[in-house]
């Protein structure tokens, strides 16, 4: 037997292994650098939220115990945050620049990333499973509608269903929150809204199940305990991509 | 005089020298085992990595890889067995092409799982199956290590490839049931 085949063996896993770690190490750089600076263009949408560049960057722009501290929300930044008309679900959106992140739940089973552009105070928002969302900017307000495509979500009476919604705009630490990890092996994803008075609507996505997120500290962003693993929350900006890998 | 000497010198010699030429691989492949588990403690999971594409989620990409590399192994076991002239009647020229070959595209299979492992969630023990889950996905790719270089050694003793062809067997098996099977029970048979 040729005795350099186990080498080439060894050498193709080694080889493989470490240009695998440096494209995870890249796009978390990437990422990295996306939450200090203004964010340039689209970005692999994934480790903005994730805990692993929580460490330099994120700690520095949002200190233990200061509630998203003023230097966290971006002078062009407008936080809206409502309901919808039949008082379903909560919606959250934020708009910075020409750029919109918003995240609909219900605080139980029904929620929706959504991600898109303002244009002439007209929003086109885009989500996962074909749902969409417009709406028009009034004054201090948003109205519109969300509308949820086929295949969003096993509830059969909230495919197709469209919801109209009113948001006001929110100070902080009112507005919308992210958190990503993983829990018990599986990625988890978990929203919040929290509304001007002081009310909030999650939901922890682990897997492929969802469910209530647990209560939101809004002054405390440090972690949130979710199945005995931490979940790190960060508030969402207008340009964060949240619409997430397919999973 | 020095020829009845040398018998006896390498009939001494032999059983340190076989030893000898285990420990080395061995201790790299052991290495390789605590750096993955010390790197998948120390890094803080980022939740996400890059991963094959083409698959409902991450997790249904790795339970399907793990378990191509899972049926792979099943053909390293029969194929090593044909090798060592295990399988009565069954001469085949090509057994060790076959269990090479089947090795590799296995292992490399394994390799984008252990990354996204490593890298999105680390080394974990909330619960048994997950503990079991990070011990064996260091202590394979170890032995793997250890497997390999001890491939390129000569003078070894007979039991030396089996035993450790047996665990990376062993220890794959292991990772397809606390992952792949779990998945798939859990989550069902989804692409």
């Amino acid at each position: 037997m040729n005795l350099r085949g186990p080498v080439l063996t060894l050498l193709a896993v080694v080889v493989l292994a470490a240009v695998l770690l440096l494209v995870n190490m890249r796009t978390a750089t990437e990422a990295a650098t996306q939450v200090t600076i203004p964010p340039a263009i689209t970005q692999e949408p994934v480790a903005t939220q994730a805990p692993a560049d929580a460490q330099a960057p994120v700690d520095a722009q949002v200190p233990v115990g200061t509630p998203e501290s003023g230097s966290a929300v971006a002078a062009d930044q407008i936080a809206y945050a409502g309901r919808t008309s039949g008082n379903e679900a909560t919606i959250a959106i934020v708009v910075q620049g020409d750029q919109v992140a918003a995240y609909l739940c219900d605080g139980g089973q029904v929620e929706a990333w959504l991600e898109g552009t303002i244009t002439d105070g007209q929003l086109d928002l885009q989500g996962s499973d074909a749902a969409s969302a417009t709406g028009a900017v009034s004054g201090d307000a948003v109205f519109g509608t969300v509308v949820f495509g086929a295949g969003v979500f096993d509830a059969g009476q909230v495919q197709g269903t469209q919801w109209p919604f009113a948001a006001q705009q929110a100070e902080s630490p009112a507005g919308l929150y992210e958190g990503r990890g993983t829990v018990d092996g599986a990625p988890a994803r978990v929203g919040w809204i929290v509304l001007p008075d002081g009310s909030q609507t999650g939901i922890a996505k682990i897997g492929d199940t969802t469910r209530p997120a647990p209560a939101l500290d809004p002054d405390q962003l440090t972690g949130v305990e979710v199945d005995g693993s931490t979940i790190v929350p960060q508030p969402v900006t207008g340009r964060d991509p949240v619409l997430g890998p397919p999973s | 005089m020095t020829q009845p000497d040398e018998p006896t010198q390498v009939t001494h010699r032999a059983p340190d020298l076989g030893l000898a030429v285990i420990l080395v691989p061995v201790a790299v492949g052991a290495v390789v085992a605590i750096v993955l588990g010390v790197y998948g403690r120390l890094h803080e999971p980022t939740g996400i990595a890059v991963n094959v594409a083409g698959f409902s989620g991450p997790q249904s990409a790795k339970a399907w890889l793990t378990t191509l590399a899972f049926l792979l192994a099943l053909v390293q076991l029969v194929s090593a067995l044909g090798m060592w002239g295990r399988l009565p009647g069954i001469e085949l020229a090509w057994m060790p092409v076959l269990h090479c070959w089947s090795g590799r595209v296995a292992v490399l299979l394994t390799v984008p799982v252990m990354m996204h492992c490593l890298y999105a969630l680390g080394f974990q023990s909330a619960t048994p199956r997950v503990l079991i889950h990070s011990f064996l996905g260091c202590f394979f790719f170890g032995a793997f290590a250890a497997k390999m270089l001890l491939l390129t050694r000569r003078g070894l003793p007979g039991w030396a490839i089996p035993v450790i062809g047996g665990l990376v067997f062993t220890s794959l098996v292991g990772l397809w049931l606390t992952s792949s099977l779990w998945f798939f029970t859990t989550f069902g048979l989804t692409l």
